[in-house]
C-alpha cells in the first residue's frame, strides 16, 4: 500500500511540475513553432491536436523507456546521447501507426478524414521529443516519465488554449502595425511566461 | 539600384520574398521557426554559435537527402521520413561537435537535439511540390543564413542586456535587463526584434513600390 501511495505521489508530483514550473511552452518553449503553425491553420483543431499529442507523448515515453536499455545492452551505451533522437523519432512512428490503425477501425470515414491532419501534425512535435529527451537526461523511472509526459501534454493544452484565446481577443487594429502578427503573440506569451515564473519562482536548467 | 530593378522587384514581390530568406522571409523573425532553441538556449553568443554550427551541418544535408528519396512518398510517410533522416544526420553532427568542441555542446541540453524535428529543418513535409537537389542546396543555405543572422543577433542582444558582455567581452559593468537570460525575456526580445524587422520590411516594400511607380511614370 505504501509503495502504491508513493508511486501515486510521484506520478502526480511530476505531472504538476510539468504543468506549471516546467510548462512545455511558457518555461521551455517546446513545440512552440508547431503550435504557432497550428494557430494559423484553420484546418487544425486545438483539442484534436493536443488530445493526440497527449496519447503520442505517453506512448513514446513508454517505448523509449523500454528501448534505451536495449541500446545499452547492444554495446551502444557510450553513444546513447547521440542516437536518442533517432530512437525517439522511431518511437513516434510506431505510436502513430498504432493510433492511426485503431482510429481507422473505431471512427467513421468522415470523422477519420477530419482527425487525420491534426493527428498527423501532433505525432511528432518539439513538445514530445523535448519532453522524452528531458525524462531521459534526468534519469526518470517509468512512473515519473509517464507522469511528466502526461503533465507536459496537459500543460501544452492549457498554454495553447490561453494563446489561441488571447490571439483571438487581441484587437489587432489597435496594435501598432509593426507588432501585428508574430511579435504581439510573442509579447503575449512573454507576459504569461513571466506570470508562470512569478507563480512558481522556478528558473529551468537547460 | 536602378528604377527598372525596382519595377521588376515590385512586379515579382512574392517571388522576391520567397528567395530572400535572410531578410524578407527570415525563418525566425518572420516565419517564427526554431523559436525554442533561440528563445531558451540563445542566451549568449557562444550558445548561438553552437546552434548555428548544428543548423549549418543539419539543414542542407537533410534537405538534399530527403529531396532525393521522398519524391514519390505520400504525406504521412514524409512526416516521419524527414525527421528520421534529420535524426540520423544529427547523430553524426552531434558526435563530431562533442568530439571537437567538448562538453560545452552538452550545456545546450535538449535544445540541440530538438532541432531534428524543428519546422526549420523538416518544415516542408506537408508540401506537395517536389524539390530538385540544386533547389534544396540553395534553399537550405538561404534558410541557414537566415537562421544564423537572427540567432546571433538575438544572442548578442540578450547577452548584452543580461550580462553586460558580448561574446564574453565586457562592454558595460552593469546588467541592464537581467530577465533577458530567462525564457520570458527571450520571448520579449525576439518579439521586439521581430517587430523592428517587420517595420524594416514594410518600409523597404514601400520604397520599392514608390520607385517602381516613379519608373513607370518616367517610361
Amino acid at each position: 500500500m505504501n509503495d502504491f501511495l508513493k508511486m501515486m505521489v510521484e506520478f502526480f508530483g511530476y505531472s504538476l511540475v510539468a504543468i506549471g514550473a516546467q510548462n512545455a511552452i511558457f518555461t521551455r518553449a517546446l513545440g512552440l513553432s508547431s503550435g504557432m503553425r497550428m494557430l494559423n491553420d484553420p484546418k487544425k483543431n486545438t483539442f484534436y491536436f493536443c488530445g493526440a499529442l497527449t496519447v503520442f507523448q505517453v506512448m513514446t515515453s513508454v517505448i523509449v523507456y523500454y528501448v534505451m536499455p536495449l541500446v545499452t545492452a547492444m554495446g551502444f551505451g557510450a553513444y546513447r546521447r547521440f542516437v536518442l533522437p533517432t530512437i525517439i523519432v522511431m518511437a513516434c512512428t510506431v505510436s502513430y501507426v498504432v493510433v492511426i490503425t485503431l482510429l481507422s477501425r473505431i471512427v467513421s470515414k468522415e470523422k477519420f478524414k477530419d482527425l487525420l491532419k491534426s493527428v498527423t501534425s501532433a505525432s511528432i512535435t518539439g513538445a514530445i521529443v523535448g519532453t522524452v529527451l528531458l525524462t531521459n537526461y534526468q534519469g526518470m523511472n517509468l512512473v515519473q516519465s509517464i507522469g511528466f509526459g502526461l503533465g507536459s501534454s496537459v500543460g501544452y493544452l492549457f498554454a495553447m488554449l490561453l494563446i489561441t484565446e488571447g490571439d483571438r481577443k487581441i484587437a489587432h487594429d489597435k496594435v501598432p502595425e509593426s507588432l501585428r502578427g508574430l511579435p504581439i503573440t510573442l509579447v503575449y506569451i512573454s507576459v504569461l511566461a513571466l506570470a508562470v515564473y512569478g507563480l512558481t519562482g522556478h528558473a529551468i536548467a537547460l | 539600384m536602378k528604377n527598372k530593378d525596382y519595377s521588376y522587384l515590385y512586379a515579382n514581390w512574392d517571388d522576391t520574398v520567397r528567395r530572400r530568406k535572410i531578410t524578407l522571409s527570415n525563418p525566425v523573425f518572420v516565419k517564427g521557426l526554431a523559436l525554442a532553441p533561440v528563445v531558451v538556449a540563445g542566451t549568449t553568443v557562444q550558445n548561438g554559435i553552437l546552434l548555428c554550427i548544428a543548423v549549418f551541418f543539419l539543414l542542407t544535408p537533410t534537405r538534399i537527402i530527403t529531396s532525393l528519396i521522398t519524391r514519390h512518398m505520400s504525406v504521412p510517410f514524409k512526416t516521419f521520413f524527414y525527421p528520421f533522416v534529420s535524426a540520423l544526420v544529427f547523430a553524426f553532427v552531434y558526435y563530431y561537435m562533442y568530439r571537437y568542441l567538448g562538453t560545452r555542446v552538452l550545456l545546450l541540453g535538449v535544445y540541440l537535439p530538438i532541432l531534428v524535428i524543428d519546422p526549420l529543418i523538416v518544415k516542408n513535409f506537408e508540401k506537395t511540390r517536389k524539390e530538385s537537389v540544386l533547389y534544396s542546396v540553395i534553399n537550405g543555405l538561404r534558410n541557414t543564413m537566415g537562421f544564423v543572422v537572427a540567432c546571433l543577433l538575438v544572442c548578442a542582444v540578450r547577452e548584452f542586456l543580461a550580462f553586460g558582455t558580448i561574446a564574453g567581452i565586457k562592454v558595460i559593468g552593469v546588467a541592464l535587463l537581467p530577465m533577458a537570460q530567462y525564457s520570458f525575456g527571450g520571448f520579449l526580445i525576439v518579439a521586439l526584434l521581430s517587430g523592428i524587422w517587420s517595420t524594416a520590411i514594410r518600409n523597404y516594400k514601400y520604397k520599392v513600390k514608390v520607385e517602381a511607380m516613379h519608373s513607370e511614370r518616367l517610361s
